[in-house]
């Protein structure tokens, strides 16, 4: 290609080039600072409308007073100067969507920046929408395998609900929802993950996990960092969402975790108090419950008439030394259907998930539960239930009668079924075939300290040997008689070779 | 109650609106000695600038501001001032030429906070972000 070709191009661009002028809404910020600037003119400027500032940022009114506006800046503020014109755009914030964001990492505004190349779209999405109406809706009637026995057992997600995942620091509750994410593989699921004010390190190993696992396939990382401006961090979940809602319009079921709502509660508290808004309790600003409720509420099951998509969202919470009366935790857990309660104690106690049972519910989930996991879940719950209630009994040991001994002995049994590895999700039929094994006594032979090792060469046996048991157990999803007495023998069979094999 | 900038201007508008050069004389001097009294002197030229708004809306006359790189003749500006009339409905239209050489060409017409930029800076700018798109 010669020079001069390039140059003729380049006139025939130019030469093609027309402006079209038209006038413009134009005000002047009068002040800025701290992520947020106050501008005067800009008449007729809509709430939450877009706003772009001479440099080229954009920002979003928020505040609409008499004489001046309040909005905050999405991007680089230190560029912004007194006296700077800004535009009006006419346009309610929105980012692009499509399908070529799917194993991206971006950021709120839906810019790319994991360094693949500029993501083009030509759909936009509003990222603060209205949630779907009662006549759009359908209740939960699928599950959500999030791969973890004790949640699929007992807390079951359906697909369309919003569960929350809440525990404080250092207790596992990130690695809950990325075991989710790796496991939706191959479950007709896209996945957002939206990271909201955290470390791009932590961001940086997830994704490389992702990638390991070949889960990137179909989740999109949506990533306000710790060091991006606060507006960043109070935008992500609405652009997540919005994300999701694409998918959802398109009739295919979506995962979408917030990492974390606290967070997000902090940035919003943030620039509420810039703006001036009056500081309620803990400082929030007044109306905090409706900026978790409307996103929560936009997670939804639509009906056969709306394309049958869903949202279904895993919110996590961190708490305060365990403090769940705090003003953001009760906030959320009475805005979703259900929460997953994690404790640092039962995490020290080597008890990973460290899922407190008790706490923990899903107030919709059961109806999307399959019938082979619903049978076999109710004896499990029921097993660790009464094993709570005996466990103080436990030290006196051999002065039990019979009955109660049999029952602590089968709690610990559970707890120990129950413990599962990081990455390591579990498909459904496994989880039903060593519950089974375990409600109905199979195990109760086993020392406690080598459950862990027969669970794995339970699994591996089934997975080599029993195959045609799984395949069952997946394509019924019920425990009918047959598929019992198949399952019976492959535990038999499995116990005499391993019995004899030791 | 704090009185606002805009209620002295509204107030000041319906008291002078129709007086004699006389009468106008003592009212304007009765409303400075009563904001002074109120310790509101900070708010004057807020006051100036609303008693401005409402006086135009008023007598339907549009302050335009015209940026150029030269000063405009009579001719153009009289045509613009024809424009700015049937744009905005007005009657009156005041013309505040501004000189800027940074705009390289074209006029960018003012309004309010409505702008009509036809400046070449502008369509420069429109063209290099068109071209590396």
């Amino acid at each position: 290609m010669d020079k001069n070709y390039i140059i003729d191009q380049l006139k025939k661009q130019i030469e093609n080039f027309e402006t079209k002028t038209q006038t413009e809404k134009v005000g002047t910020v009068l002040e800025v600072g701290d992520g947020v600037a106050k501008i005067s003119g800009l008449t007729d400027v809509m709430a939450s409308e877009m706003l772009e500032f001479s440099n080229g940022i954009y920002g979003v009114a928020l505040n609409l007073e008499e004489g001046q506006i309040g909005a905050m800046i999405l991007g680089e503020f230190s560029g912004i100067k007194e006296g700077d014109s800004v535009k009006s755009t006419g346009k309610i914030l929105s980012i692009p969507v499509g399908e070529n964001m799917i194993g991206r990492v971006i950021n709120p505004l839906g810019q790319a920046i994991d360094g693949k190349g500029e993501i083009v779209s030509d759909k936009f999405y509003p990222i603060e929408k209205i949630a779907p109406g009662v006549i759009t809706r359908q209740s939960v009637n699928q599950p959500v395998q999030t791969g973890i026995k004790a949640i699929d057992a007992m807390i079951p997600v359906g697909r369309g609900q919003r569960e929350l995942i809440i525990g404080d620091r250092q207790t596992g509750k990130t690695a809950i929802a990325i075991d989710a994410i790796i496991n939706q593989k191959g479950q007709n699921m896209k996945c957002i993950y939206v990271a909201i004010g955290q470390k791009e390190s932590k961001i940086a190993r997830i994704v490389a996990e992702l990638e390991k696992k070949g889960a990137m396939e179909y989740t999109t990382i949506v990533l306000a960092g710790a060091s991006d401006p606060a507006a960043f961090s109070f935008v992500a979940p609405y652009s997540g969402c919005a994300l999701g809602e694409y998918f959802m319009d398109k009739g295919e079921d979506v995962l979408v975790i917030y990492d974390d709502l606290s967070k997000h509660a902090w940035s919003y508290r943030q620039i509420s108090l810039i703006l001036k808004r009056p500081p309620g309790r803990e400082a929030y600003p007044g109306d905090v419950f409706y900026l978790h409720s409307r996103l929560l509420e936009r997670s939804a099951k639509l009906n056969k008439d709306f394309g049958g998509g869903s949202i279904t969202a895993l919110p996590i919470i961190e708490t305060q030394a365990g403090d769940v009366s705090a003003y953001i935790p009760t906030n959320v857990i009475s805005i979703t259907d259900g929460q997953i309660y994690l404790e640092s104690d039962l995490f020290y106690k080597g008890i990973r998930p460290a899922l407190n049972v008790g706490l923990s519910v899903s107030r919709v989930g059961s109806a999307a539960q399959t019938k082979a996991m619903k049978k076999v879940a109710g004896k499990l719950r029921l097993d660790l239930a009464q094993f709570r209630e005996l466990e103080a009994f436990a030290q006196f040991g051999s002065d039990l009668d019979e009955n109660t001994r049999r029952q602590i002995e089968r709690g610990r049994r559970t707890v120990e079924i129950l413990k599962q590895d990081q990455y390591a999700p579990m498909l459904m039929e496994n989880q039903v075939a060593i519950l089974y094994a375990l409600t109905n006594g199979f195990l109760d032979d086993v020392e406690v300290s080598k459950i862990k090792a027969w669970e794995a060469d339970f699994q591996r046996y089934l997975d080599s040997s029993a195959k045609e048991v799984l395949t069952l157990i997946a394509q019924k999803k019920e425990l009918t008689e047959d598929v019992v007495a198949k399952l019976e023998k492959a535990i038999k069979d499995f116990k005499d070779i391993y019995q004899n094999g030791n | 109650m704090k009185i606002t900038a805009n209620q002295y201007a509204r107030a000041l508008f319906e008291l002078v609106d129709n007086r004699t050069q006389q009468e106008i004389d003592n009212l304007v001097l009765n409303m400075v000695r009563i904001a002074g009294k109120n310790r509101q002197t900070k708010l004057f030229p807020k006051i100036i600038e609303k008693f401005n708004l409402i006086w135009n809306n008023k007598y339907k006359i549009s302050e335009v501001e015209i940026t150029s790189r030269e000063k405009l003749d009579s001719e153009t500006e009289n045509k613009i001032g024809e424009y700015i009339k049937r744009k905005y409905k007005t009657e009156k239209v005041v013309i505040n030429n501004k000189i800027d050489a940074n705009i390289i060409g074209g006029i960018i017409i003012k309004v309010g906070d409505e702008v009509l930029n036809q400046s070449i800076a502008e369509q420069l700018k429109k063209l290099s972000r068109n071209l590396t798109k």
